[in-house]
């Protein structure tokens, strides 16, 4: 392994074109073992706040006097939140079962309506007339420290 | 004494470090015999390959999660959200076909040079069940995205496996945890894919390994009329083998990079048991096997696929000839390269049947036994 | 012998040996486990006669009351004894109005006033025998099949024209949306009788198009009885909802209606036309719009460079361009572009943050070449180290 070409070149050459080619041949493998860890570094470090972890809406329940309702929406799910004249709330799906627009609350007839094809829903989703064939799906809601959180 | 040597004293009465080092040393100077090629680095590289699935499977592990109505969002958010998951999604996925390919090469490799031959039958064997067990990481792992793709094709993997006469129901309902491919059957093929079958592969390896190193790799000479090596013509494992394996992994590496930048796998439509869409096909690997099913009538067809398998698995113990060299033992080569091309005939019908191309201006559409229709322009 | 055959082919309800059954063994078969033979309405109860006679003639007997088959205004009038007797239909919860109903339609009229029995009697809708409920999906009378039940009349051209009607109806009403949607399996989606009455069919007079077609599109009929139209409808000038959508061949309502219809009777005031292209153009321009996020997000979607957010703003405009299309029926230009408006912020924010994503996809592509450049650089130097290790050999 030591018979570079002595009698064409200076002796010292081979060595040092060696040592050379090893530790560039070093240094490109270090550089391709950090060009490994810092990917798998940047990956494993949490990603965006907006993840998969995120399944829930939180509303200000001082925003919703007794007998509205409103459609808040979060993480591609449209959720339409009741506020029952006793103060308690409700959280339904605002997509109508039937062709799936977008439900909305009509305080007057204190009913869920669709503007579609005039479905209608009683507060709790289930189906007073119309075309839709199933109640409206409903979520769970808590207090949170002062917020109401729906869960999605 | 200096400080370092009287550390490295305390360690050595407790762990024989010297002893690993040395025995280590040895094999890294063993010598191989002369005709040692490029096409020897394909065993290294699956090592390489195999490492790279571990560590990129342990990545995505981190984030998967593994539940019907998680799966396909934990997948897409590691690919969208999470730093650099596409490239290890990529990594994982390219890796897996690059492996099954460069598998299949070396398994060729070894035939032709007729490496499994006596004493290394058992290395074959056990390479054969790499193979295998390299092929079930395929099936249990394309389910695991949960997209309607892996939904189907797992449906109809299971039915394959379920109409075997007998204990066939059973089987099928033992993989997939219930009548149908649901949260159970995910469950056991993620359990299957992240558990069970690496320690397989580990243990199957740690053995192919040790094979190798105690019997050294096969010359080229007859069965019997093996020489010694000759130190003026061997190759050393480190650094010359070695070497050649440096200059290998680089330009493979590049290759994978490439393809998972250029081709990224696609994440598909989140599974929907209610709707099949057309043109189920398995992965590529799956396509011979798959194909030859259509053509036979379902009892037979199970029965024939077995063939191949075992086949494969017992081939040292069935080419009981002497020689080595490919030339000395054309039948030999002849059957195996006929096999080879039989297969990849089949899965090449396989990945047009049901589909349609477009050549030289003609629509040509091909049926479900992949039998040619042109088909009437305007339509 | 023949007692022997009606035994055994006695439906389970019937008690009473019925010999009618020995030669009607088809009818019989048709009654089996129906509503009425489950009443333990028998063969008598409608024809009369004698069910316990064996022999032919005795049991057809005019002095057992026998009438055989029944004329129209006698099948109305024997179905209505029953079915308008709130006593007898209490315990199965059916209504008793259908006969009152049906003395007010066409039909009744025609049946009642001007003796023509060639009009729909009950048993041209229901059947005569094996009557099912209109829930039941084999009823000629549930949903999917009353345009086909209807039709039989309606789509014979003979029959209507010596009505002096168009047999027109049944073929148009196959290419509506309507028809459409109710092929897909939505029950709920109008047919014949959802216009036009079932029992009281009779067709919606000029001025009720709006309030009928209403009942479903509620949010339309507010909006266009507050438009300029509204007016001419009370005074009979125009005929409300047909005349942009027609009556029975109702198309998916899409903004080229605008081009087509407005014309006819704007073509000389180019005020109103201009304001018929700023709606036009708006619904229009947002369509595509919203036709080409779909595709670019679908396409990334597959890749898996779509989230569920991306959908969301897809959801918005979507939803939104929908309550612009409900809105158009304001003619009220700067209303329908507020709202489209808004969709195409949505849509404008979809595009921007698929671009950002392709962006991406892009400098991927390009930091590839460095990548790919420096791990050949790495291969070459191994194979020079390789060459200088294999040269001495």
């Amino acid at each position: 392994m030591t018979d570079e070409p002595k009698d064409h070149a200076p002796a010292s050459t081979g060595p040092s074109r060696r040592d050379l080619l090893e530790s560039a041949l070093g240094a490109g493998a270090a550089v391709w073992a950090a060009g490994i860890a810092v990917p798998t570094g940047m990956y494993l470090w949490p990603a965006a706040a907006s993840g998969p972890t995120k399944k829930y809406i939180e509303v200000d329940p001082a925003s919703m006097p007794p007998g509205t309702g409103r459609v808040v929406s979060e993480g591609g799910k449209p959720v339409l939140l009741l506020r029952q004249k006793n103060g308690e709330f409700r959280a339904l799906s605002a997509v109508c079962t039937h062709l799936g627009c977008i439900v909305h609350w009509n305080a007057d007839q204190q009913q869920i309506q669709c503007p579609c094809h005039a479905g209608t829903f009683t507060p709790e989703g289930a189906v007073v007339s119309g075309p839709p064939p199933r109640p409206l799906a409903s979520y769970p809601t808590q207090m949170v420290a002062g917020k109401l959180r729906i869960t999605i | 004494m200096s400080l370092r040597a009287r550390a490295n004293g305390w360690f050595e009465r407790r762990y024989p470090m010297r002893a690993i080092r040395e025995g280590l040393a040895h094999q890294m100077h063993k010598l191989l015999p002369p005709h040692v090629s490029w096409l020897h680095t394909l065993g290294g590289l699956l090592l390489f390959l195999a490492a790279q699935q571990i560590l990129t499977g342990i990545l995505l592990m981190v984030y998967y999660r593994p539940t019907t109505e998680d799966a396909y969002e934990s997948v897409r958010f590691l690919m969208l959200k999470a730093s650099f998951g596409w490239l290890i999604r990529g990594l994982h996925a390219w890796g897996a076909t690059l492996m099954i390919a460069v598998l299949v090469l070396h398994m060729l490799r070894v035939f032709i040079m007729g490496a499994y031959k006596r004493p290394r039958e058992l290395t074959w064997v056990g390479g054969v069940l790499i193979f295998f067990t390299t092929l079930g990481f395929g099936f249990t792992g394309y389910l695991l995205p949960w997209n309607q793709l892996s939904y189907w094709a797992t449906t109809v993997g299971t039915e394959v496996a379920a109409s075997i006469p007998g204990i066939g129901r059973s089987l099928g309902v033992l993989m997939r945890g219930g009548e149908a491919v649901g949260q159970e059957t995910l469950a056991r093929f993620y359990t299957m894919h992240v558990v069970v079958l690496p320690w397989v592969l580990v243990f199957l390896m740690i053995m192919h390994i040790v094979m190798i190193r105690t019997q050294n790799l096969a010359p080229l000479e007859a069965v019997g009329e093996e020489r010694p090596l000759d130190p003026r013509t061997a190759v050393s494992f480190a650094p010359q083998h070695t070497s050649r394996e440096l200059v290998v992994f680089p330009l493979f590496f590049a290759l994978m990079i490439a393809v998972v930048i250029l081709f990224p796998p696609e994440i598909g439509v989140k599974a929907d048991p209610t709707v099949t869409p057309e043109g189920i096909k398995p992965e590529w690997y799956f396509l011979p096997t798959y194909q030859l099913l259509k053509y036979l009538p379902k009892l037979l067809g199970l029965g024939l696929s077995a063939i191949p398998p075992l086949l494969l698995l017992l081939w040292p113990f069935l080419d009981r000839s002497r020689a080595r060299r490919p030339s000395q033992r054309k039948l030999s080569v002849t059957i195996g390269l006929g096999a080879l091309l039989l297969t990849v005939l089949l899965g090449l019908v396989g990945y047009l049947s049901e589909s349609e191309i477009t050549l030289f201006g003609k629509h040509i559409r091909f049926d479900m036994y992949g039998v040619p229709e042109v088909v009437p322009a305007g339509r | 012998m023949a007692l022997f055959f009606a035994l055994c082919a006695q439906t389970p309800a019937a008690t009473t040996p019925n010999s009618c059954v020995a030669c009607h063994a088809e009818i019989a078969k048709l009654e089996a486990g129906r509503a009425h033979a489950q009443a333990e309405i028998g063969c008598v109860a409608c024809h009369g006669g004698d069910s316990a006679q064996a022999e032919k003639d005795a049991a057809h007997a005019a002095s057992a009351g026998f009438s055989g088959k029944l004329g129209a205004l006698a099948t109305v009038e024997l179905c209505g004894n029953c079915h308008a007797d709130v006593a007898r239909m209490n315990p199965y919860g059916l209504p008793t109005d259908q006969l009152a109903q049906y003395r007010t339609s066409r039909h009744g009229q025609g049946l009642f006033t001007d003796h023509d029995e060639s009009g729909a009697i009950c048993s041209s809708c229901h059947g005569a025998h094996g009557i099912l409920g209109p829930k039941s999906s084999e009823s000629p009378v549930h949903p999917t099949h009353v345009a086909q039940t209807c039709g039989k009349c309606h789509g014979d051209e003979s029959l209507m024209t010596a009505h002096g009607l168009a047999a027109t109806a049944p073929a148009a009403y196959a290419k509506s949306v309507h028809a459409q949607v109710l092929a897909k399996g939505d029950d709920s989606a109008p047919q014949c009788a959802t216009c036009h009455g079932s029992h009281g069919a009779i067709p919606p007079g000029f001025g009720s198009v709006a309030a009928v077609c209403g009942k479903c599109h509620m949010r339309e009929k507010e909006l266009f009885q507050k438009s300029p139209h509204a007016p001419l409808v009370e005074t009979g000038d125009f005929p409300g909802c047909i005349v942009c959508h027609s009556n029975h061949a109702i198309q998916p309502a899409e903004p080229r209606i605008f081009e087509s219809v407005c014309g006819l009777c704007h073509g000389g005031t180019p005020e109103v036309l201009a304001k018929r292209d700023r709606i036009a153009g708006a619904l229009n321009s947002s369509n595509e719009l919203l036709a080409a996020r779909e595709a670019e997000l679908q396409a990334a979607a597959q890749h898996g460079l779509a989230s569920d957010e991306d959908e969301l703003f897809l959801d918005e405009a979507r939803t939104g361009l929908k309550s612009a299309r409900v809105l158009q029926h304001s003619l009220d230009p700067a209303r329908v572009e507020e709202v489209t408006g808004e969709a195409r912020g949505q849509l404008e924010a979809l595009r921007l943050r698929l671009q950002k994503e392709r962006d991406a996809q892009r400098w991927k592509r390009l930091a590839l070449l460095p990548v790919v450049a420096f791990l050949i650089l790495m291969s070459l130097g191994a194979w020079v180290r390789f060459r200088r290790l294999h040269s001495h050999a």
